[in-house]
């Protein structure tokens, strides 16, 4: 098993490697003037150049000499950004039932990427809206979900997959057993094999215990109830605490059968998807070192399920100011909703009702880009990092500014 | 209990615009209240700083920057804040129990009976500052019933009413499931059968003239009706036709929904064959926007889709295409009006933001605010009332934190016809929205370490909000006030 993955692991990073260099242009320089821009790390500059070479940042700041070779894009008069990277997307998915399993509620040994268009029109969407990097996940209707992969929205292909083994998500919400209303087959009216989702949330909690107590004990080499199958290494390998984990829930009482139940199995870290009251128990996700993935923040809930999920009742519209002050690590997602109220109406609401500007630009690069494992990559404008940024027509996600110029690996992915 | 209304006006022998008058002697509260030291965006003219405006029986009396207060003003300190026309809505089918009739032709209908005074949708305008509504039916039958103009304060419909008669809705575009081809088959059926209704009437009214002057009939019946049309009063006419009638003959606004481009000019066609084209404001669907060059040769007043961005797929190569609508408009120097997205699921589809974003295009500020003052006071007929702060315009003063088009700023105070009819420091809604839920809902939860802090904090909270709720009796907010505790009971 182990070799197989070190196997492909050597063909990967050789094609990587073939290709980088098929598509590398040697030298072509790209220099960006602007009046204003944030950096992602905390820090913003006035009247800053940012040069890149090759698709990689190699200086910023104010008093940059622009080389006689560069392409340069005067935008004296806006603001620049990191590109915002959106850390639980469902751009791309075209057909809803086709991206969540039914063969089994325990699918963590799948991977998302596969059911994924990436060349679907929601990526030009989120390209216009600024969004220049997104991990998708898998669909909240498994209990314990597929894997999801990090892309960039823009781009030629071949460099779009920054991870493809992205952590994969559990759901404790109505959508695994709303799905499975009656027991039935998602989507449809008979009774088949294939309905065996769980009905209750008491049902749901207890697949996710059954799954771990089954991969557990099958790696201890003692008896289980059942063969976990092929979800067995994934499953080990979040208990090990070498793959990370999500959890998508709402309410305050399952956020914390969330913990519970990653405790009962030693996992000591998970990141919180959309968290609609977070805000109520922030000190403890801090306590218990539970990261954020916020979002979409609403009044009266939009999107698929979460209308008549019954779990979204106690919006909070300052929840990202909550969270601020209880110093929870926290990223804002436009989720499902990325259509009607795109990652920057998001960071835009979050502003309203008390995060920083500066907050909200970190809350929708730097930090996402660590809570999906590509900061080395991806989210600050600093020197080596990935050329992805957003040029705004003014500050940033103030509802008279849009997007101007969006770059991404050097290429201009969007220009208005 | 306030005398806010004069009461309801018979819409029906109504044949000018009625404006019902806000103020009535014996009002109670302050006569005269004096905003004072506020950055006044006048809209009609140029900004005041450190200005001040004073409000008498419900209408501005004064305002500038050096004003003498009357003696008797009740004076409020709005320094440091920054004083707005209270937003005019020109068109929405919220806050009605159901904003459609299931029949296809329902001209005798108003909108009077299905307004809900305690729908959120009116606490949600006025948290937003949107202080004159227009609402009209939804756009799914052909011909709707007459809307009317409302403020969103008052526990009755006439206790809340601006405008009575604010005009049809006339639907050009079928309604999901349904087509062209009928739509306008039935828009022409109505009027042709308007027509038979009308030549009856008139020829009966003709003989009825004759039998009473007791002279035999002297003309053929063509030359009869032609006669009887010019005896014709409103009370001649049943229900079913009174309102056509009326609209044909320029009695009565119309507002024309065209949610396509190819709708627009059929609607002008029509309103022009029937002699209603001068009463007509074009409520457009986004892809509208393509009929430019008809709108603007129109030129009738313009109410744009909540949506400001089209998006389109082309069928050829699958890309697809956005259009900036507002841009598309000022470019061809079109005045509009905009609508507030009730889709929006988090505040971003409130009228101001919704101004805001029109300044990304190629919208100057001017025609931005105008699109949720001004152009949309006019449509309504209410340019000498609402939409600008003047001498003798209605008191309707919003007090925002900081310029209205920034994303940041709050309506903190609504004042409507000089009254406050809002305070942010006694909206508990929003505040719920912003403090968390209400923590009495939460005290069950025990089995956490939290349980016992987050107690301590709901406890203090509640205090909080019954203290406010007691503070707000003072007859300013009464009503936002039963508006919210209705609503909380019901939480």
């Amino acid at each position: 098993m182990r070799n197989r993955t070190t196997l492909t692991r050597i063909i990967a990073v050789s094609l990587a490697l073939v290709l980088a260099a098929l598509t590398a242009h040697a030298g072509e320089t790209m220099a960006v003037r602007v009046g204003k821009a944030y950096l992602g790390n905390g820090t913003v500059v006035e009247n800053a150049v940012v040069l890149v070479v090759d698709g990689k940042i190699t200086a910023v700041g104010p008093g940059i000499e622009i080389p006689n070779d560069a392409t340069e894009y005067d935008r004296s008069e806006s603001t620049l950004t990191p590109g915002l990277i959106d850390a639980y997307s469902t751009a791309g998915v075209t057909n809803e039932e086709s991206w969540a399993e039914h063969a089994s509620e325990v699918i963590p040994h799948l991977h998302t990427l596969d059911a994924w268009d990436l060349e679907h029109r929601d990526f030009g969407r989120l390209v216009r809206d600024g969004v220049t990097t997104i991990f998708l996940a898998g669909d909240p209707a498994s209990v314990i979900g597929s894997r999801g992969a990090v892309v960039k929205t823009g781009r030629d292909l071949p460099n779009r997959v920054l991870v493809k083994d992205g952590e994969p998500m559990i759901s404790i919400s109505v959508e695994t057993w709303q799905r499975g209303e009656s027991n039935r087959q998602p989507g449809g009216w008979q009774q088949s094999y294939l309905t065996r989702r769980p009905t209750t949330g008491m049902g749901n909690s207890w697949v996710i215990r059954e799954a771990f107590y089954n991969a557990a004990r099958n790696e201890w080499g003692m008896d289980r109830d059942a063969d976990p199958g092929a979800a067995h290494d994934s499953l080990v390998s979040i208990m090990e605490g070498e793959t990370g984990l999500r959890v998508m829930t709402r309410r305050r009482h399952d956020i914390y059968s969330a913990i519970r139940l990653t405790r009962e199995f030693g996992i000591e870290k998970f990141t919180l998807v959309e968290g609609t009251e977070a805000y109520r128990i922030a000190d403890d996700l801090a306590k218990y070192d539970v990261s954020v993935v916020l979002g979409p923040l609403f009044v009266q809930p939009d999107g698929r399920w979460r209308r008549r999920a019954g779990e979204s009742d106690s919006p909070n519209l300052a929840s990202a100011a909550k969270l601020r002050d209880a110093d929870v690590t926290f990223a804002l997602t436009a989720s499902d909703v990325f259509r009607q109220d795109p990652l920057s109406t998001q960071a835009a609401i979050a502003v309203r009702y008390g995060l920083t500007r500066d907050e909200a630009v970190r809350a929708t690069t730097a930090t996402p880009a660590s809570l999906i494992g590509v900061a080395d990559r991806v989210g600050t404008i600093e020197v080596g990092k990935d050329a992805d940024f957003v040029v705004w027509s003014g500050e940033p996600f103030e509802p008279a500014s849009q997007t101007q110029l969006v770059v991404i690996d050097g290429h201009v992915a969007f220009e208005r | 209990m306030r005398k806010w209304s004069s009461g309801r006006m018979k819409g029906l022998v109504a044949t000018m615009i009625a404006v019902v008058l806000a103020t009535t002697a014996g009002t109670v509260a302050a006569e005269t209240v004096a905003l004072t030291g506020g950055t006044i965006i006048t809209v009609s003219g140029e900004p005041i700083e450190n200005g001040t405006i004073v409000i008498t029986h419900g209408k501005i009396t004064a305002i500038g920057a050096e004003v003498d207060l009357p003696f008797d003003a009740v004076a409020i300190d709005v320094s440091g804040k920054t004083l707005f026309p209270g937003m005019v809505l020109a068109h929405t089918s919220s806050g009605m129990d159901v904003a459609n009739e299931n029949l296809p032709l329902t001209p005798f209908v108003d909108v009077y009976d299905s307004i809900d005074p305690s729908s959120s949708f009116f606490e949600d305008s006025l948290r937003g500052g949107i202080t004159t509504i227009n609402v009209q039916q939804g756009a799914g039958t052909v011909v709707g019933g007459v809307g009317r103009v409302v403020r969103p304060v008052g526990l009755m419909v006439e206790e809340m009413t601006v405008r009575t008669d604010a005009g049809l809705k006339i639907a050009i575009t079928p309604k999901r499931g349904f087509d062209s081809l009928v739509q306008a088959a039935t828009l022409r059926e109505a009027f042709a059968e308007l027509d038979d209704y009308i030549d009856g009437l008139a020829e009966k009214k003709y003989d009825e003239k004759l039998e009473k002057d007791e002279k035999k009939i002297d003309v053929l019946p063509a030359e009869a009706r032609k006669r009887g049309r010019e005896l014709l009063k409103a009370s001649d006419f049943d229900d079913k036709h009174l309102n056509l009638w009326r609209l044909t003959k320029g009695e009565l606004d119309a507002y024309v929904y065209c949610g396509r481009a190819m709708d627009v000019a059929r609607g002008i066609d029509l309103a022009k064959e029937r002699g209603f084209f001068d009463r007509i404001t074009l409520v457009l669907g986004a892809e509208a926007f393509k009929a430019i060059d008809v709108i603007k040769a129109a030129g009738r007043p313009v109410i744009l889709d909540a949506d400001l961005v089209h998006t389109e797929i082309d069928p050829m190569t699958g890309e697809e295409e956005e259009t900036f609508v507002p841009s598309v408009f000022a470019k061809a120097g079109v005045p509009f009006a905009l609508q507030v997205n009730p889709g929006a699921s988090n505040g971003s589809g409130h009228l101001n933001f919704q101004a805001a974003r029109c300044l990304r295009g190629d919208v100057d500020r001017d025609t931005a605010i105008a699109a949720i003052t001004t152009v949309p006071a006019g449509i309504l007929g209410l340019s000498d009332h609402v939409g600008t702060l003047e001498v003798g315009r209605h008191g309707n003063v919003l007090v925002l934190s900081g310029d209205p088009l920034d994303l940041t700023t709050m309506v903190e105070q609504v004042y409507i016809d000089g009254r406050k009819a809002y305070d942010m420091e006694n909206d508990r809604s929003l505040r719920r929205l912003i403090e968390g839920k209400r923590a009495d809902m939460g005290v069950e939860d025990a089995d956490d370490d939290a349980a016992s802090e987050g107690d301590d904090a709901a406890s203090e909270s509640e205090s909080d909000t019954e203290t406010e709720a007691a503070e707000s009796g003072d007859g300013s907010g009464e009503s936002a006030t039963a508006e919210e505790s209705k609503k909380d009971s019901s939480r």
